[in-house]
């Protein structure tokens, strides 16, 4: 049986029986609300559950029960008796289709207008009908003549086109009349009581003969082929007597008009009416059937005859039949027959009654339901009893012979066997996620008019329940997404030359402990000119930067925050919050969205998510005597490289690679990523932190004085020594002095200083020259002199000397691997011999993690990590290994972001440059230089006129001072600092600043670039000319005062200017507010080349104090965004004061958008100049100042 | 510390019930010869040196993880915490353990006293000289008779994550 279905029976058979008792407690408390709602909650959800699987039968009936509830919750209807058996005889009717259905997994035919009338009526306030009216037992009442009449008209109005005049129609007729009677009441029972429709025929073949032989009827008879008309009326009559419904012909009165017009009457209907009785008779029928049959055709007269709506004439003309008709009714026979439907229908009954107790024992003791909890709590312990079984296992593979052995074995089988079968209670197909799909789809098509065909390929993966909840969501939005944004209206796609109808395709299956889904449509594809104009418009990337990306890498901001394409907000989707929530849904449970599209083709979405959450294998490997679990499903492949074996790890500047089978492979070293250092391992563990147990050695000795004095008093020895002295030749002895004091220093646990080869390479050469053992002990003995003479504890001389005895090995180049010298372990690990490199991928990205040691592969339960650690990237869980150990598991993904590729990584690091950007504020373009000292300078590029090189030869010396013609003037030539040497000869880079007549160069040594920061100003500087430090570019970076070297070259710089500019008022007073030291900084010298005086505010606040001071000022430029009070709210306030009232402000700020400088004008701001347009805001201050 | 009258100031998640009691317990510890408390109903286990697993990366405070039959605990070394010099090699340490926001965290310290009944009426709050990184952490001062405990504030003390975050 289909899935659905069954899960619905179980479903709602529960919920049926809860309603039972449920209504049943709500009739003896009908004024618990509780109780109540929670009827009408399992009542409407059966009711939704058939609608959407497409059972209309059940869903009408639910319906109307539902209806009757929800007067009673309304308080419309008052819980009664009566109301309590309706919807509990509503319930039954379910249950008995229901039955049916689990049977034959089909909704049986069946009407229950009746029963839905009732409750209807019920809902209604009207007073129920007598509920004891189960359908069944209709079928025994006697007919009602009322409704009869009702029925003839319904007919007439059916068959309405005027037929071909027949005289066996009005034999039909007759016929007809009994028919309609019949409907009033039990339709079924007069057709059965005739005994079907082979006694019909026999009657209608009769009755024919009679009425043919009859001289008073035959002449209405002529010219028509008694064979037709004979099973016309045969038909009629089954269908009007409750048989199958085969007739076609005509309403009665419209089929009699011509009989009527030729005379017929109702001495002529009598007289059919008789015939037909005596036909009745003769076939057998019993004495009340005949009678009503008789009653029914007598009802017909007035239709037949046309009375009731046509002529007289009519009348008269069928009137004739009637008492033909009415006659035989007179030889009725006894009621016997009206029993049979009955026991049939209680036979019915009997045998819903058992398919509805064959239902309860197949589905609904085959499967029982289980709260979810109890489902995680099982989880859970087997998930802590697979770790003790873990911990178990490594005890015994520690004992060689033990009698636990078996047993455990057995358990460990167990253990696994309930795991898995732990996690299939688990496991739920895909599909179930799905299932709402298809309707959510529909409803789509119908409201967006639009046609999609959804294809569902791979509904029976499995996988855990809890990624399936938490995958639901984010798939129902994808394809909501798809249907909404990607197909197209049919017009356009018929005008793309596609099929009217669009498809949206899920697709799942497994790959590798993942589940892939892929979300396809053939529809647009995403415009990757309406999203560039988007992020554009939302300030995500920069022209430049969307200039910069590929088409896909443009695409994948629908997946950043905010964004949404579709051109109007639809009740669909369009708000805005749309793929970055499902792509944040699906990270959260470590899986993967990717994006393909291609404009006009479609789109296809393909999320990768693990199977479960909860137990997962990992590779355990070992880094600097840490131990971390690796997901095994990111682990490609492990390589061990050593220096003896082919594969070695090489170095392109400090990038570390591998070449793996003729592919480079980008290399991570755990260590470094990690910053777990070399000699907090020793302190861990080895032999040299052993030692060092304690105050270090180092410490002990007297720190470095006392070690330089040992190493130079030992070479002395050492040298003096002819032994040894052949060896030191050609050798540089200062810096092998200094190496070998760095050496002790770090091998006694002093400062990490050493920066040589490892013990074995150093000494590789005196090997090869003959160094050996002998040598070895006469300079150890050396050493013991020297320490000796130093008066070094004996105690602690023997410990150095062990030390040094420990390296012996390594010296003479006997060491095999690192492990066995352990000293070998605090040189450089790039000499380490033997490393290894887990192969992961992460999305496409494939790439190598640098460990020391890998060992086995263990299940893991993932624990989430301290939410103190949640930041750190690199981690996505930590858990207990089989040795009662914590570990920390590493997250692929994390290390990928950390080693900057990945395109999961790529769209999170251009989410955060949008957060500093955005909270850091505006891009500065400056020029950055090299001049005098080491550290990289930098100046705002808006100060600096040109960038010139001079040639040197050019330069003159005046006023003691360099000078160049620059442009018909002399132009001084400034140095950074005194210290800067000029060249003598070749050329020079110059920067030039230049205000009209005045230019000065500045002297640098080399520019380096041109750069668009954020800056922010970390560091005030005490030396003049510099403002402070700041990162640029990554490096710390001294930011020129440009107006400090002007005033260098023309001590009257300002002043000079002052008095005697064109255009700008002299001298004007500038009042500079702006919250950024960066900008007051950059814009103060700016404004004072220009010629003004300027006065800085870092707050509003600071300059209403100016103003509170009674200071004047000739303008006010503020910056917008600031703390606290704002450039909007600053104005206004200003505005507002009589005091500065006048004084005109211009408003500077990076946002100028349309709104913002309406809004400045709004509250008094004169202009609204860019931060960056320098020549904007000078020209904008002398209009301002000057109108 | 705003808080000059502490008895109203009961804060149950922390377990400090400061609520109009005479005495209070506190399990005493003892950190570079400073004596300190925990209120007695936070702490869930007191245990002796464990082997942690140090976590790279991590704020400065975390010393590592450990696990607590079956838990994994966050050990939070309260010298780090409060600015003191590390603990020398072999030097004694203990663990605190408590429960926070669901999640085990052990305070590492050097030594575990007893449990001290301590009357509100010996209670004062941090004195304002004293060091920002303890008057941080600190929800007052107990005079005790040859010394002063200070009581920690438990939420206080694991809060540096996400101060450092944001």
């Amino acid at each position: 049986m289909d899935d659905l279905l069954s899960e619905f029976l179980t479903e709602t058979t529960e919920s049926l029986d809860s309603l039972d008792n449920d209504l049943i407690k709500l009739e003896e408390n009908p004024n618990d609300p509780d109780l109540l709602s929670n009827i009408f909650r399992l009542v409407h959800t059966i009711k939704g559950t058939c609608g959407f699987l497409g059972l209309p039968r059940l869903e009408a009936v639910a319906h109307s029960g539902e209806n009757v509830l929800g007067k009673i919750r309304d308080g419309e209807l008052e819980v009664s008796e009566q109301a309590i058996s309706i919807v509990l005889e509503a319930l039954d009717q379910i249950k008995e289709i229901l039955g049916i259905l689990e049977a034959t997994e089909s909704e049986p035919e069946g009407d229950d207008t009746d029963l839905i009338t009732r409750l209807n009526a019920m809902a209604s306030g009207e007073a129920a009908p007598p509920p004891a009216e189960a359908p069944p037992a209709e079928s025994t009442e006697p007919p009602a003549e009322e409704p009869a009449a009702e029925e003839a008209p319904a007919e007439g109005d059916i068959h309405k086109d005027a037929g071909a005049a027949a005289a066996a129609e009005a034999m039909a007729a007759a016929a007809q009349a009994e028919g309609a009677a019949a409907t009033a009441d039990a339709l079924g029972s007069l057709y059965d009581q005739l005994e079907g429709e082979e006694a019909i025929t026999k009657t209608v073949a009769g009755f024919y003969s009679k009425v043919l032989a009859d001289d008073s009827l035959k002449g209405f008879f002529e010219n028509v082929d008694p064979d037709v008309q004979q099973g016309k009326m045969v038909k009629f009559l089954s269908k009007v007597l409750g048989g199958p419904d085969n007739y076609d012909g005509k309403d009665l009165a419209t089929a009699h008009a011509p009989l009527v017009a030729k005379g017929l009457n109702e001495d002529h209907f009598n007289a059919v009416a008789t015939h037909f009785q005596e036909a009745l008779v003769e076939n057998g029928a019993w004495g009340p059937t005949v009678e009503e049959v008789m009653a029914v055709v007598a009802t017909t007269k007035d239709d037949v005859l046309g009375q009731s709506e046509a002529g007289k004439a009519a009348v008269a003309a069928l009137g004739a039949e009637a008492p033909v008709d009415e006659a035989p009714a007179a030889e009725a026979a006894v009621p016997a027959p009206a029993e049979q439907p009955q026991a049939k229908a209680v036979e019915k009954k009997a045998e819903t009654a058992k398919q509805e107790g064959g239902k309860e024992s197949s589905v609904a003791t085959s499967s029982i339901r289980v709260t979810v909890d109890l489902l995680e709590d099982l989880m859970t312990m087997v998930s802590e009893m697979v770790l003790t079984r873990n911990q178990l296992m490594q005890i015994l593979r520690q004992q060689d012979d033990s009698e636990f052995a078996a047993p455990l074995e057995r358990l460990n089988l167990i253990t696994s066997e309930l795991q898995e079968g732990v996690m299939k209670t688990r496991m739920q197909p895909i599909g179930n996620a799905w299932a709402k799909l298809p309707r959510i789809v529909r409803d789509l098509s119908h409201e967006l008019g639009k046609k999609i065909d959804l294809e569902m390929l791979g509904a029976e993966t499995e996988l855990d329940r809890q990624v399936l909840e938490l995958i639901k969501d984010p798939l129902t939005h994808m394809v909501r997404n798809s249907g909404d944004h990607g197909v197209e209206d049919p017009a356009t796609r018929l005008a793309a030359g596609k099929p009217e109808t669009g498809t949206i395709t899920l697709n799942a299956y497994h790959e590798g402990g993942h589940i892939i889904i892929e979300i396809k449509d053939d529809g647009a594809g995403l415009s990757v000119e309406r999203i560039r104009a988007k992020a554009l418009e939302k300030g995500m990337a920069t022209e430049a930067e969307l200039e910069e990306m590929s088409d896909h890498k443009i695409q994948s901001f629908v997946m950043g925050a905010g964004f949404s394409t579709a051109a109007k907000v639809t009740s669909v989707s369009g708000r805005g919050v749309g793929m970055d929530v499902v792509r944040t849904n699906v990270e959260k449970i470590g899986g993967t969205v990717e994006l393909k599209s291609t404009e006009g083709k479609g789109t296809l979405f393909t999320v990768k998510i693990p199977l479960t959450l909860a137990i997962v294998s990992a590779l355990i490997v070992e880094c600097a005597g840490d131990r971390f679990a690796i997901p095994q499903i990111s682990v490609l492949e492990l390589v061990r490289t050593s220096s003896q074996s082919e594969t070695t790890i090489e170095m392109i500047n400090e990038a570390p690679v591998l070449r793996l089978r003729d592919r480079l492979l980008p290399l991570v070293s755990l260590r470094d990523l990690m910053g777990l250092e070399d000699d907090e391992e020793e302190e861990e563990e080895g032999a040299v932190a052993a030692l060092l147990a304690g105050p270090s050695l180092f410490e002990r000795i007297g720190g470095e004085a006392a070690v330089n004095a040992a190493v130079d008093l030992f070479y002395e020895k050492v040298l003096s020594d002819v032994h040894l002295k052949e060896f030191f030749e050609n050798v540089n002895l200062d810096v092998l002095k200094e190496r070998q004091k760095q050496f002790f220093v770090m091998v006694l646990g002093g400062p990490d200083g050493y920066e040589g080869a490892d013990l074995a390479t150093a000494h590789a050469p005196l090997v090869a020259r003959g160094l050996d053992d002998v040598h070895f002990d006469a300079v150890a003995a050396h050493l013991t002199e020297t320490l000796m003479e130093l008066g070094v504890e004996e105690e602690l001389s023997q410990e150095v000397l062990s030390l040094v005895d420990s390296t012996r090995d390594q010296i003479l180049g006997r060491a095999e691997a690192p492990a066995a010298g352990e000293t070998a372990e605090e040189t450089s690990d790039e000499e380490n011999d033997e490393t290894f490199i887990v192969v992961s991928q992460v999305g496409n990205y494939t790439f190598g993690i640098i460990v020391d040691k890998v060992f086995d592969t263990e299940e893991i339960v993932v624990k989430p990590v301290s939410p103190i650690l949640r930041d750190i990237a690199l981690f996505s869980g930590n858990t207990i290994l089989g040795d009662g150990s914590v570990i920390m598991i590493l997250d692929p993904n994390g290390i990928a972001a950390a080693t900057g590729e990945t395109g999961v990584s790529d769209e999170d690091a251009e989410q955060k440059g949008m957060a500093v950007s955005d909270t850091a504020g505006e891009k500065t373009s400056l020029l950055l230089f090299h001049a005098g000292d080491e550290s990289p300078k930098a100046v705002p590029l808006a100060l600096i006129a040109r960038l010139e090189e001079i040639e040197l030869d050019k330069v003159e010396i005046t006023h003691g001072m360099p000078m160049v013609q620059y442009r018909g003037h002399l132009m001084p030539l400034v140095p950074i600092s005194e210290e800067q040497d000029m060249k003598t000869e070749g050329r020079q880079p110059v920067l030039v600043f230049s205000d009209r007549e005045h230019s000065m160069g500045l002297v640098v040594d080399e520019i380096v670039d041109i750069v668009e920061e954020v800056t922010n100003m970390e560091l005030a500087a005490e030396r003049p000319g510099i403002l402070g430090s700041a990162i640029i570019s990554g490096q710390a970076t001294d930011m020129i005062d440009a107006g400090y070297y002007l005033t260098q070259a023309f001590p009257d710089w300002f002043g000079a200017i002052d008095g005697d500019s064109e255009g700008v008022a002299p001298g004007r007073h500038v009042l500079l507010v702006d919250d950024s030291p960066f900008f007051r900084n950059l814009l103060t010298p700016l404004l004072s080349v220009a010629g003004y005086r300027v006065t800085t505010a870092d707050s509003p606040a600071q300059a209403l104090e100016y103003r509170d001071q009674g200071r004047d000022f000739d303008i006010i430029i503020s910056d917008i965004e600031m703390p606290e009070m704002n450039g909007f709210e600053f104005a206004e306030n200003v505005k507002q004061d009589s005091r500065w009232q006048k004084i005109p402000m211009v408003a500077l700020s990076s946002r100028t958008s349309q709104e913002d400088i309406d809004r400045g004008r709004e509250v008094g701001f004169a202009d609204y100049v860019a931060k960056t347009d320098r020549d904007g805001l000078l020209e904008t201050l002398s209009e301002t100042i000057n109108t | 510390m705003s808080d000059a009258v502490p008895v109203e100031t009961g804060n149950d998640e922390n377990g400090n019930e400061l609520v109009a009691m005479d005495t209070k317990d506190y399990v005493s510890m003892t950190i570079c010869g400073q004596l300190f408390g925990i209120p007695v109903l936070t702490v869930q286990d007191v245990l002796s040196e464990q082997s942690i697993t140090r976590i790279p990366l991590a704020p400065k405070e975390v010393a590592g993880a450990l696990n607590l039959r079956g838990r994994i605990v966050t050990a939070i070394d309260i010298r780090t915490r409060l600015g003191l010099p590390p603990r020398k090699r072999g030097e004694k340490r203990m663990n605190v353990v408590v429960e926070y926001k669901g999640e085990l965290y052990s305070f590492i310290i050097d030594v575990v006293g007893e449990v001290l009944s301590l009357p509100s009426s010996s209670y004062e709050r941090s004195p304002a000289t004293l060091d920002p990184n303890w008057r941080d952490v600190s929800a007052g001062v107990y005079r005790l008779e040859n010394e002063l405990l200070v009581v920690f504030d438990v939420t206080r003390l694991l809060e540096f994550g996400e101060q450092e975050a944001a």
